[in-house]
């Protein structure tokens, strides 16, 4: 760009853009879930941008840029957590235990509570 | 020329040192006294940040920007293998081996300008530096010169007038160990299979397409590379080179050639 301060002058930014319908390299789930969670990111032409001016190197600004795509492609293709049936039924246990043991402590603290009462003489 | 004197209007009468007190008697106290106060070097508590700076080792840096421009002034011959002896007679960098310096490390300062294809062989090499130059078709490699070897290295025609055969070359110390078994340091003593993996890794990560050095015309000579225990390229451990008759002189003893073959 025009002159003044090194940051001016040096532009080593990095872009990549490629058309996201197209991409037969990514699956169909994950190519719409990309295309709903980066919707910022895709022009009208379809295309989605990826850059990156974080480094001098306009060689490491290229590697950023990939690394960048990968994780969104490993987020798209990410299966939600299925938690298993004896998962499930082990945490209601836990938590009825727990509930179970906490009013034991409360009547054993109540009936010392009690004994040290003197009501009839 | 000539000596200013403190005589005459301007450097004369209080003479440059000031109005009374210690500043014209000449009585200030010590440097870094504050006046009673605890001073700033003592208040500060000690913390060894340049502990054992004496026996660290230092590698010169060779920036990228530095071997192009070498490169394209002919001080250095991409034709040959370079090495930290061409380096040095193109006085591209200046190593001196007894300030603790281990040899040269490649650093990424021209990484955009470059485009060379060499084979090159520095003692340390960061990521990018090995991408740039794998990606122009070359070959990097790093390994280990002990003090020794390094100044027999950098001077070799002061060795040979010694007259003394050529040492091998010590193996690295054990922290070295790692970092030249390492194939993405694309060390010596690396697997070559694994430093093939390194290669496509390397052009996975930064999105270039590694070119394929087997159909290069250059191919022999990008591959040659030097044997663990040997010094100079053409020069095996334990010849004598006798540089006024222009005569090497090699070993004939059983003994002594088992020593320097192992």
């Amino acid at each position: 760009g025009p002159g003044g301060q090194h940051v001016n002058k040096v532009n080593t930014k990095a872009e990549v853009r490629f058309h996201l319908a197209s991409a037969d390299w990514i699956p169909e789930a994950a190519r719409e879930k990309m295309a709903s969670m980066h919707r910022n990111k895709i022009n009208r032409a379809g295309e989605l941008i990826v850059n990156s001016e974080e480094s001098r190197y306009q060689m490491r600004n290229l590697a950023i840029c990939l690394e960048k795509i990968r994780t969104m492609v490993t987020e798209a293709t990410e299966k939600p957590k299925v938690v298993s049936k004896e998962t499930t039924q082990k945490l209601i246990e836990r938590v009825e235990k727990m509930n179970r043991e906490r009013l034991r402590q409360k009547k054993i603290h109540s009936n010392i509570k009690q004994s040290r009462k003197a009501d009839f003489d | 020329k000539e000596r200013r004197r403190g005589r005459g209007r301007y450097r004369g009468r209080k003479c440059g040192r000031g109005h009374k007190g210690e500043r014209q008697r000449g009585n200030r106290p010590r440097l870094g006294f504050e006046g009673g106060q605890t001073p700033f070097y003592l208040a500060i508590p000690k913390y060894g940040f340049n502990e054992g700076h004496s026996l660290r080792r230092q590698y010169q840096p060779l920036s990228l920007q530095r071997l192009q421009y070498l490169i394209d002034l002919g001080r250095v011959d991409p034709r040959q293998p370079i090495d930290l002896t061409q380096l040095t007679n193109a006085r591209g960098v200046t190593v001196q081996p007894l300030k603790r310096d281990y040899g040269v490390q490649l650093v990424e300062e021209g990484a955009d300008i470059f485009s060379a294809k060499v084979n090159i062989e520095v003692q340390r090499a960061s990521e990018l530096a090995i991408a740039t130059i794998e990606k122009n078709g070359g070959v990097v490699t790093t390994s280990f010169y002990d003090p020794r070897s390094l100044e027999i290295l950098c001077k070799p025609v002061l060795f040979f007038l010694r007259g003394r055969p050529i040492p091998k070359r010590m193996l690295p110390p054990e922290d070295l160990v790692r970092y030249y078994t390492d194939a993405r340091n694309r060390g010596y003593l690396a697997d070559p299979s694994k430093v093939a993996e390194a290669r496509l890794e390397l052009a996975k990560k930064y999105g270039y397409i590694l070119p394929d050095i087997t159909k290069d015309e250059l191919f022999k000579m990008l591959s040659t590379r030097k044997d663990p225990r040997q010094i100079f390229f053409g020069l095996a451990p334990g010849w004598i080179v006798n540089m006024a008759d222009k005569k090497i002189l090699k070993p004939t003893d059983e003994k002594l050639l088992k020593y320097y073959s192992s």
